[in-house]
């Protein structure tokens, strides 16, 4: 089971959030290789977030093959270049998802140059939380009177 | 592998819909989509080909409030099931909480599901996931055909490992058994994060529609 305790949630919203502003993005997702949202940074415009995050990680995830069968263990970045809006993909040694969907106020390079940084500081920032884990307690507690799934 | 977001108070679950081609998973998925109260979902993601196989994956997002101060998001994805879309398959499986596996109840078909069951086992192992260790069960689709194989003959075929789990007839198409199956599988997820939690072990409550 993965955990992200509300300090270190904390510390990654301000990294996402200093991305989506020095790179001009309109909106910034942080997944896991299983598709799940960590952390974002959107706008209004992108309320499907997790299917964004679902399909960005599959795809993503896809291009291994393609990169073994061209002597690469892996792409770092992806590039999917659209006519107004494209989207930005780079994998961290955190074995995390950085995907940024940028318009006309940005570009590529700008992107990439940002991206970088915020994947360094992702990285290090889970060494450092690696290294003295921060405690976090929290009792989990079922709702009973809540149903599970219902038809309308 | 469920995900606990203590910083955005959320829960991620996730549920693989496995099995053969036209099992009826991506039809699983949809009648959900349709028949649920709208504020428990988002919207479905189909990759279908014009020839109406899942050619990627499905994807439907759904959420509950069943765990006090934070919402539980279970994800639901197919898979496809022809057998060279392997690849997608173990992607697809990455950290699966659960997985609902649909057979096909027509008698030309049970070989089929007993390969597909195969790969699932398979395929969860190449990522050290024993299946005896997660949460899945067996849903008997399209028994409103004609030329079916009993239930128990299926469940025979399907459900004989050591600890055997629960089934559930169904005819997709019509919503029949699809909620149960639903709810049975989410329920199981949820008891077994609750034991790995150490929460207390409180009666998950019953759906409804049950
Ligand atoms: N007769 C019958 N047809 C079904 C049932 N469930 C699904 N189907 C049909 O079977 C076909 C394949 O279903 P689909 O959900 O696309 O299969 P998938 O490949 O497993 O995703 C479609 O034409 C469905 O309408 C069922 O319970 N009974
Ligand atoms: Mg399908």
């Amino acid at each position: 089971m993965q955990k992200l305790t509300p300090q270190l949630g904390k510390k990654i919203d301000e990294i996402l959030l200093n991305l989506v502003v020095r790179a001009k993005a309109e909106a910034v997702l942080l997944c896991d290789r299983g598709g799940n949202i960590v952390a974002q940074n959107t706008t209004e415009r992108y309320h499907q977030e997790d299917n964004i995050a679902a399909l960005a990680a599959g795809s993503f995830y896809a291009t291994r093959e393609l990169a073994r069968l061209i002597g690469e263990p892996v792409f770092r970045y992806i590039f999917h270049r659209g006519e107004k809006t494209s989207l930005y993909m780079q994998t961290t040694s955190i074995d995390m998802l950085v995907v940024v969907v940028f318009g006309k106020d940005s570009n590529p390079g700008l992107v990439k140059l940002y991206g970088d940084e915020a994947c360094a500081a992702l990285e290090e920032l889970c060494a450092q939380n690696a290294a003295s884990p921060e405690e976090h307690s929290e009792t989990l507690e079922l709702d009973s009177t809540k149903t599970m799934f219902r038809r309308k | 592998m469920s995900f606990i977001n203590f910083a955005r108070k959320e829960i991620a679950f996730k549920i693989v819909y496995y099995g053969p081609a036209l099992c009826g998973k991506t039809t699983n998925l949809e009648q959900i989509h349709a028949a649920i109260v709208p504020e428990s979902r988002g919207e479905m993601t189909v990759l279908s080909t014009q020839a109406d196989r899942t050619l990627f994956f499905d994807f439907l997002p759904l959420k509950s409030e069943i765990i006090k101060g934070f919402t539980s998001k279970f994800q639901l994805y197919t898979v496809p099931g022809q057998t060279i879309y392997r690849e997608t398959r173990k992607l697809v499986l990455r950290n699966v909480d659960g997985v609902v596996f649909v057979a096909d109840s027509q008698w030309e078909k049970m070989e089929e599901n007993a390969e597909s069951f195969q790969d699932l086992i398979d395929n969860l192992a190449e990522q050290s996931v024993s299946i005896d260790k997660i949460p899945y069960m067996l849903q008997f689709n399209k028994r409103d055909l004609s030329n079916v194989a009993p239930a128990h003959y299926m469940d025979f075929m399907l459900n004989q490992r050591e600890t055997r789990v629960p089934t559930m007839e169904s005819v997709a198409c019509n919503c029949l058994g699809v909620f149960e199956t639903l709810n049975i599988m989410a329920k199981m997820i949820l008891a077994a994060f609750m034991k790995e939690n150490n929460m207390a072990m409180a009666d998950v409550p019953d759906d409804v529609c049950l």
